[in-house]
């Protein structure tokens, strides 16, 4: 152990608590003991305090437990002479950094003085604020809806880990580096701290870099004190994900030691507070990796590898700042043991899913395909081996070249594809993929899928050279890396002539209308085999989803089909066969083999399940759940809450609240996380009274689902269905919803009780 | 243009960073400012003719960043008997090794 760094950590958290102490002490007396101290949108309160000590912040006057506690771990600088082991010590300073931090970061919200305010500055997504529009501040913490919607890339492998950049780098070139290059890779940045005022966040926006939610670069503040929301993130991932309950301190920190891969770059000159918090940091298992001359921790322990590296920024062997920041970044996975999957697609921008989320703005845009103007569709269809010549690809008609800036052209992107385990059902599979293929190049948007595709490619990629045959080489490298086990040959064809564009149209709407009429006919009843999902139990590890025809996943992102797809693709993987069996309850949907079969893969924790029941053991939830249904028993029916509603439910929590009732596998009845598109299914909660029994419903999904709900409420008889369904708009309590309910005549009102 | 370089014993995180260069930049004359936290000490590019030392320390000082005054505040001083790591107060403690530590560890506990 290091004594440089012991002495220095030691010391920043004394200070650090010192001062958090003086600070709560000044704001009690201005504002008083109960001034309300919150974090945006979350149910975990100050979540590292509450994930550690189990306390619950929710006053002004509540901090003082925080900080008392704090001082408890707390220690005198080692001395001159005696050499003692320092470790226990550092975790020690550390922790109580993090808890003073996070007080500091409370009492800034109890004056309003965060999020920090940063003019100039517009996120592409970030946690939102009652007062502000996601311009002209920073993020703050990330909050629960975010954080669960990132839960199943977390989990799956797409998003492998987090940075957290603490100052400012060598130069804004260097800056720009080192976050490409962990976008490349699809790591989470998150941002904070400065060095003599400058921050890595003025780096990137005078650099015109793209930060907020949707470009996994999140700018949390321009002090190391801001660093607390980083590890808030991941003691929520522990809490959310894990199935671990607040107090569970030593299992949060183990949880994130083992499954949430995220370190820490330290860019420019280590002070003590940075010292301290990443101490801190060390606790969860988060490795530092600095960019100038500092002690090493080298031996492993509370870190996987490496606990503290130094890479000076000038002596990384390198010819150019790119080369030196893929260095540093590797190293810094290589120390945290990080698994990164690249795909080397020859395009001539810079590639990776941090990319997904990018907008091109008329402004910015160099041609687009689809949309207003013109039409572009994307058709992926199954051909005979030799019909197909892999890696062909062709451009028919006339090229990005012809067109004026600014201007729009049809276009169809029609794919070939032939392989010895392909089947016609994984068509659609394969061609919802495109989606995330293509606008993975940095600079392209994609928006929509069949003939409603809608594509841009920005000025910026033009002038790098992108042109329409590069979608076909992104579309070759990617289905071959991801499903090679069922692609054997393909062949693309990049068509803008326009009448071939009519002729392949008409095949293709030919073909999605089959489609359509063959997914109305996959019932539960047809098929004898279900489908699991556990890729979350790396997060959530007694959960299982049983996914059937008429049951998609709780995220939303797996369907019976896609889970086929992925177990023929990879026959050991997270998505198993699950043979229906003996149907014990044709109602409520138990099954002999999926009960089997959730009580194995659960570890026992879940002996039963039914399909089609919330109030009789229930699938269990992970955290990625896209709605909450819970039971509202007054009204003898269901809310469902959209994770991208804030607002209060008349079951008297937020969205944030239940989730941590509906989520870490657990099977409560009564409440469950689901897919939204499970609520149009005929099975949904069909034991129970199926949709009719939705007396309440986020305002969210009604809008963005009316086309779908339409359909629902035709097939269950009622075409006013939807509009007898309130939603926060109309009242967020029970007496308000009894009395809408009745005044609209709801069904659930007179059908058979719940209970 | 001249230079200083003033010793700011209270300065030891970015977040005062902040501060220092909030108060000396805006003083008329003030060219630079390069504030460390990492050190301490606060290096100024002035003009002679428009600001002056006195002036500089004073701003700090108003600031609460007094030039070599105070120090980094220690709540916990040492004493005669060493102070044990305080992960015990954390909640209840496990004082034999568990074994999903041995478990999850790591491969060279094997060996």
């Amino acid at each position: 152990m290091s004594r440089y760094i012991a002495t220095r950590a030691i010391r920043g958290s004394n200070a650090l608590v010192a001062e958090a102490e003086a600070l709560l002490k000044q704001a009690v007396e201005e504002k008083g003991a109960d001034t309300p101290v919150a974090f945006p949108n979350t149910a975990y309160f100050l979540p590292v305090t509450f994930g550690m000590l189990a306390h619950e912040v929710n006053t002004l006057g509540d901090l003082e437990f925080s900080l008392a506690h704090a001082k408890k771990l707390l220690h005198p600088l080692p001395e001159d002479n005696l050499w003692v082991p320092y470790l226990g010590e550092t975790l020690d300073s550390g922790m109580a950094t993090l808890l003073a931090a996070e007080a500091i970061e409370g009492v800034r919200f109890a004056y309003g003085e965060e999020p920090t305010l940063y003019p100039g500055l517009e996120l592409a997504g970030s946690t939102s604020y009652p007062q502000l529009n996601g311009t002209g501040h920073l993020n703050g913490p990330i909050d629960d809806i975010q954080l669960r919607s990132w839960g199943i890339q977390l989990v799956d492998g797409r998003m492998p880990g987090f940075a957290a950049l603490v100052g400012a780098a060598h130069s804004n070139e260097a800056a720009v580096a080192i976050v490409r290059e962990l976008q490349r890779r699809n790591i989470l940045t998150f941002l904070c701290g400065n060095t003599n005022g400058r921050s890595v966040i003025d780096q990137l926006h005078e650099e015109g870099v793209e930060m907020g939610y949707d470009t996994y670069i999140v700018p949390f503040g321009t002090d190391t004190i801001s660093a607390i929301y980083p590890l808030g993130f991941a003691t929520r991932s522990a809490l959310t994900f894990g199935g671990l309950k607040a107090g569970q301190w030593r299992d949060i920190l183990i949880y994130n030691k083992f499954r949430v891969f995220a370190f820490v770059l330290a860019l420019g000159e280590v002070d003590d507070l940075k010292y301290a918090a990443a101490a801190g940091a060390i606790s969860y298992g988060f490795p530092t990796i600095a960019d100038t001359v500092i002690p090493e921790i080298l031996p492993t322990g509370v870190t996987r590898y490496e606990h503290v590296i130094s890479m000076p920024w000038n002596e990384i062997e390198a010819e150019t700042e790119e080369e030196r920041a893929a260095k540093m970044v590797q190293r810094a996975i290589e120390v945290r043991g990080v698994k990164v999957k690249i795909t080397e697609v020859p395009v001539p921008v810079a590639y990776g899913s941090a990319f997904e989320g990018e907008v091109v703005r008329r402004a910015d845009m160099r041609a687009e395909f689809g949309g207003k103007n013109s039409r572009a569709f994307e058709y992926l269809l199954m051909a005979p081996m030799d019909e197909v010549e892999d890696g062909k690809i062709e451009l028919i008609g006339p090229g990005l070249d012809t067109l004026d800036e600014g201007g729009s052209m049809d276009l169809a992107l029609v794919v070939e594809v032939a392989g010895r385990k392909m089947q016609e059902d994984f068509e659609p599979v394969l061609e919802r993929q495109f989606h995330y293929f293509i606008n993975g190049a940095s600079g392209i948007q994609h928006i929509g899928q069949r003939d409603i595709t809608w594509i841009r490619i920005s000025k910026a990629a033009a002038e790098k050279g992108f042109d329409l045959k590069h979608f076909g080489d992104i579309l070759y490298a990617r289905f071959h890396a991801d499903f090679g086990a069922i692609v054997d040959k393909l062949q693309i064809k990049i068509i803008t002539d326009p009448d071939l564009h009519a002729e392949w149209l008409a095949k293709a709407r030919e073909a999605y209308d089959f489609r359509n009429r063959r997914l109305a006919d996959l019932t539960d009843d047809a098929v004898d085999t279900f489908y699991s999902c556990i890729l979350c139990q790396s997060f959530a590890p007694t959960h299982v989803c049983v996914v059937s025809p008429q049951r998609l996943g709780l995220c939303g992102a797996y369907n019976w089909l896609d889970c086929k797809a992925s177990y023929e693709i990879n026959p050991t993987g997270p998505n198993q066969p699950i043979q229906k069996g003996q149907c014990l309850d044709d109602d409520k949907g138990y099954f002999a083999g999926v009960n089997e079969y959730a009580k194995m893969a659960s570890q026992g924790t879940v002996e039963e399940v039914t399909m089609y029941s919330i109030m009789e053991n229930p699938m269990t939830a992970c955290g990625c759940f896209e709605c909450i249904v819970m039971v509202i028993p007054e009204a003898n029916g269901v809310m469902v809450v959209s994770r991208e509603d804030p607002s209060m439910t008349p079951a008297g929590m937020t969205f944030s609240t239940l989730a941590g009732i509906a989520g870490g596998g657990l099977q409560t009845p009564g409440i469950m996380g689901v897919g939204k598109f499970y609520l149009t299914s005929p099975k949904f909660v069909s034991a129970d009274g199926g949709f009719k029994r939705i007396v309440w419903m986020s305002s969210f999904l009604k809008e963005t689902m009316a086309e779908e709900f339409k359909q629902v409420a035709e097939r269950e008889g009622d075409p006013d269905l939807i509009a007898k369904i309130a939603d926060e708009t109309i009242c967020t309590d029970v007496e308000g919803l009894l009395a809408y309910l009745e005044s609209v005549g709801h069904p659930a009102l007179t059908m058979d009780m719940m209970f | 243009m001249e230079k200083v370089v003033l010793d700011v014993p209270t300065l030891w995180a970015d977040h005062h960073v902040l501060k220092v260069r909030e108060a000396l930049l805006p003083l008329e004359g003030v060219k630079d400012v390069y504030a460390s936290s990492a050190w301490k000490k606060v290096l100024v590019s002035y003009d002679p003719g428009k600001v002056n030392v006195a002036a500089l320390e004073k701003a700090l000082a108003d600031a609460n960043y007094p030039v070599g005054e105070g120090k980094m505040p220690m709540l916990v001083q040492p004493t005669e008997k060493r102070r044990d790591p305080a992960w015990a107060e954390m909640a209840y403690r496990v004082t034999e090794t568990n074994r999903v530590d041995l478990e999850m560890s790591g491969e060279f506990r094997r060996y």
